[in-house]
């Protein structure tokens, strides 16, 4: 069974706001699990997402059963600029980690998970998480027992057990305290589960362990009524990283242990058992206020530092390597980058940082090494003041600052930057790369802009292009309807004589216009009769030589046309052979023509 | 400079203007510039380039050659390698570009991982591709498109022409395979140069972290002139910092701060400039 700390850290998650709220702001919470067991640890992530600048850290609200033992920002970022796609979104993206630690039985409802954005306060969904009473495994932690107090009720017996040693059990912020695993064992040991004391054993600490000796024995030692082997499984120093008090709650770590049957032949057997840890605690002290200087930090331990250039006469515009080394005792993997003093006449292009760490003496040792590329932007001699390290010095108890030596440098004049016919490269390498670069096939610069001054807008931006795309489309399918005309022009005679009655008949018509004035009747009239009866035979494709009226009349009214209109087609067809053959009145023609013109448009729907 | 573009008639045929001479300010602080790299003063020949880009707005294939050639010799090879391949992509053919280019990938550092591209069939092809600018392809493939519709309406109204109608069948085919060919390669150079963001690492050794800030670990670094592939730009406001998200030639992705970073396509470079970088801060490809 997994147990955790039970440090009561004051974290009040609440907080700064501003900004104004839209519909997108959530607030998401996700345990781990929804049941656990007293002394166990509960997980909740927190993910919130809100498209405002600022919003609040969330808000657990009111633990009932459990005690707050950490919360952490995992992830944050306030603006998300998504680039060459469909626009940008401005959104912000939190996602915090909770660890609880279960102490009481019951059920807990999780339903006040707030975050406050642009004064309003979003609530995340709620949820249950059941507390059981702890089964079989560990006491509850307010019931202090030792490892072999427990064993012993467990299974009667205190044949193994693991004593955590604290080297002592109040300590600083990151300041260092060694830590030993014993394994007391009245029988031999094997091997054990090399992962269940591993870094998170106590919460809230760096660990860094300590490399034991191979092949070391044992040693005896009496406890009680009992000689127990005692073995040391681990040994390590933590850094804790926050005040308070930190606790490792009792475990059971798998131990293969050897031990001998007795019997006619004595046989040596070996055998995996839970072997219990007892509770250890450590009270953390926060740094003391007093006397922490303007330079601090955060860095702890004992320290040095140097400062050193890998030229010292750099040309302006070139660059030069500015090198802080800081070594000493303690978390070296924490100390924080000196700043560096602010002078005009440098600029600052990047840095680098490298940290080294060994163990010695039961202690961690180390070095950091910030790296500082910079570039001179004046000539002359110039000098970098000493650069300060100040950190809380635990062995004194009070906080004290280092200095670096200053440095001198002889910045030299642009033009010697480049050698002559040399090309020195700078890479991540500290010793640059020097190119004769008469040696290479090196090209020589251009001596004129050959080209457009800008380069060409894309071609599928300009007009022309679509039209050359769409011109060949048009053509084709010009062509395709074209000569689909011409050919059905060949090959459909009904057709063709329809697509030309309408142009036959108004050239007849145009006849007929002239004979209305000064031409005599007969040829008048015999004009119109053409017209009509040559359009009725084009466009209904009639035979209508050597048709009766009869006849014609049948064939009109077969083709379905309007009510009527075969019967006033007849008649005046007929109206017009009277004219023609018996004399006219002579202001009948402009009547004729109108007459005979709205016979055709009405028998041009007919098909 | 090369001479050999044999689409360039068809390109002009496709609507692009004739070439006008350079005006009168810019040619001067070209000449400045040359003046100023033939006297070895790299430094103040990269200021007269980039004026003549950043001011002048001028983005000739020619300034770029010469503006990585000054980088070079300033011992700057990650904006060398950069300006060459902003070069390339105006000059594909061009041979003193790709031989620079050649010579400075050969101190490139993470050498190994840049040529890691090439080597078998598909990247010759795109090798072949590359040689060509999107305009010239665009322009090859809008004639092959007049071609063919031009066989087509021959076919249409002369086809009962003997030769038109024994040669039709090769043009069409011929035409149909070019406008497939010369068509992939106007989408693989669309998509390499307008969706992907071609970028190079101009810092000398810019650590890549797994998350957007100096906050998060970095396990690796990589060396100037490596080309990656540029995917989102994350700016948190908190601290001011603005990281770039970015594919690795091994397909490994990571952020590095966007200043560490140069755009092939200059003119999304100058976009982000403009967005990112406070106005008191040098530019983003100002000689460092």
């Amino acid at each position: 069974m997994r147990t955790a700390s039970a440090v009561r850290l004051p974290v009040l998650l609440v907080v700064l706001l501003a900004g104004t709220v839209r519909a997108e702001t959530t607030i998401t919470a996700t345990p781990n699990a929804t049941t656990v067991q007293v002394g166990d640890q509960l997980l909740i992530e927190i993910e919130v997402q809100a498209d405002v600048d600022h919003a609040s850290d969330p808000d657990l609200g009111p633990l009932e059963l459990f005690e707050l033992v950490n919360a952490v920002r995992t992830f944050q970022g306030t603006q998300i600029q998504s680039i060459f796609g469909a626009g940008q979104k401005v959104t912000i993206t939190r996602r915090y980690q909770v660890v609880l630690i279960a102490r009481k039985e019951g059920e807990q409802l999780f339903n006040r998970i707030t975050v406050n954005v642009g004064g309003r306060t979003i609530t995340a969904q709620p949820f249950r998480v059941t507390v059981l009473q702890q089964v079989g495994g560990a006491q509850a932690p307010s019931q202090q027992q030792s490892a072999s107090e427990q064993l012993r009720q467990r299974l009667g017996r205190d044949e193994y057990f693991i004593d955590v040693q604290l080297e002592k059990n109040e300590a600083y912020v990151r300041e260092g305290v060694l830590v030993r695993f014993m394994l007391y064992s009245i029988y031999g040991f094997s091997r054990w589960d090399g992962n269940a004391i591993g870094p998170n054993f106590f919460p809230g600490v760096q660990q860094v362990d300590i490399e034991l000796p191979q092949n070391r024995q044992p040693q005896k030692q009496r406890v009680g009524d009992k000689t127990y082997q005692v073995y040391e499984l681990r040994r390590a120093v933590l850094f804790p990283i926050r005040s308070g008090t930190i606790t490792a709650e009792p475990q059971n770590v798998k131990v293969l242990i050897e031990y001998y049957v007795r019997g006619f032949f004595a046989m040596r057997q070996q055998d995996w058992v839970d072997v219990p840890t007892n509770r250890a605690s450590l009270h953390v002290k926060p740094l003391p206020e007093e006397g922490k200087p303007e330079q601090f930090a955060g860095t702890v331990g004992q320290y040095k530092i140097k400062a050193e250039v890998d030229n010292a006469a750099p040309a302006v515009g070139g660059g030069f390597l500015l090198r802080v080394t800081v070594w000493g005792e303690g978390n070296v993997n924490a100390v924080e980058p000196p700043t560096l003093p602010d002078l005009p006449w440098l600029k600052r292009s990047r840095d680098y940082s490298k940290f080294d760490s060994q163990t010695r003496d039961n202690k961690v040792w180390g070095s950091a090494v910030f790296e500082y590329a910079l570039s001179p932007l004046e000539q002359g001699e110039k000098t970098i003041p000493p650069i300060a390290l100040a950190f809380f010095n635990p062995a004194t108890q009070r906080y004290e600052v280092e200095y670096s030596q200053p440095i001198t440098l002889q910045v030299q004049a642009p033009q010697e930057l480049s050698l002559d016919g040399k090309v020195v490269l700078h890479g991540a390498d500290y010793e640059p790369t020097v190119i004769d670069i008469n040696a290479i096939d090196f090209r020589h610069i251009a001596s004129a802009l050959i080209g457009d001054v800008r380069e060409g807008r894309p071609l599928y931006l300009g007009f022309f292009f679509w039209f050359l795309l769409v011109a060949p489309l048009l053509l084709l399918g010009a062509s395709l309807v074209i000569l689909r005309e011409q050919q059905r022009m060949v090959t459909d005679e009904a057709y063709a004589r329809r697509r030309s009655a309408s142009r036959v008949v108004r050239r007849t018509l145009r006849q007929a216009e002239q004979a209305k004035n000064g031409g005599d009747a007969r040829t008048f009239y015999g004009a119109v009769d053409r017209a009509l009866v040559g359009f009725l035979r084009d466009h209904l494709h009639l035979e209508t030589l050597g048709m009766t009226r009869e006849q014609l009349h049948q064939a009109l009214v077969s083709r379905l046309p309007e009510p009527g209109l075969a019967d006033e087609t007849i008649a005046f067809l007929e109206t017009v052979d009277r004219f023609r053959f018996a004399g006219e009145q002579t202001t009948t023609r402009d009547e004729v023509m109108t007459q005979a013109e709205q016979l055709i448009r009405r028998w041009e729907r007919v098909r | 400079m090369s001479k050999t573009s044999w689409l360039v008639p068809l390109v002009l045929l496709a609507g692009t203007t004739a070439v006008a001479a350079p005006p009168a300010v810019v040619q001067e602080l070209f000449d400045r510039g040359n003046a100023a790299y033939d006297a070895r003063r790299f430094a103040e020949a990269i200021q007269h380039y980039e004026t003549l880009i950043h001011k002048h707005d001028v983005s000739n294939g020619v300034l770029f050659y010469n503006l990585g050639n000054a980088y070079f010799r300033n011992g700057d090879l990650g904006r060398a390698v950069l300006n060459y391949r902003r070069a390339l992509r105006l000059l594909p053919r061009d041979r003193n570009v790709r031989q620079n280019l050649a010579v400075v990938l050969k101190y490139h550092e993470d050498a190994d991982t840049a040529r890691s591209e090439s080597g078998d069939l598909w990247q010759a092809l795109v090798s072949v591709r590359r040689r060509y600018t999107l305009n010239e392809l665009l322009g090859a493939w809008v004639s092959i498109y007049l071609i063919l519709a031009a066989a087509l309406l021959l076919r249409l109204w002369l086809g009962q022409v003997g030769g038109v109608r024994v040669v039709f069948p090769y043009v069409l085919w011929i035409a149909v395979a070019g406008l497939v060919v010369v068509g992939l390669g106007v989408a693989g150079t669309f998509a390499e140069q307008r969706l992907r963001q071609e970028a190079v690492i101009v810092a000398p050794a810019a650590p890549i972290r797994t998350g957007p800030g100096n906050d998060y670990p970095a396990p690796f670094s990589m060396s100037a002139g490596t080309v990656v592939r540029l995917l989102e730009v994350y700016n948190r406001q908190e601290s001011g910092e603005t990281y770039a998200k970015i594919e690795l030639p091994n397909g490994f992705e990571g952020w590095t701060p966007l200043e560490w970073v140069g755009l092939v396509d200059w003119k999304a470079e100058q976009r982000l400039s403009a967005r990112y970088v406070p106005a008191n801060a040098p530019p983003i490809t100002a000689g460092d």
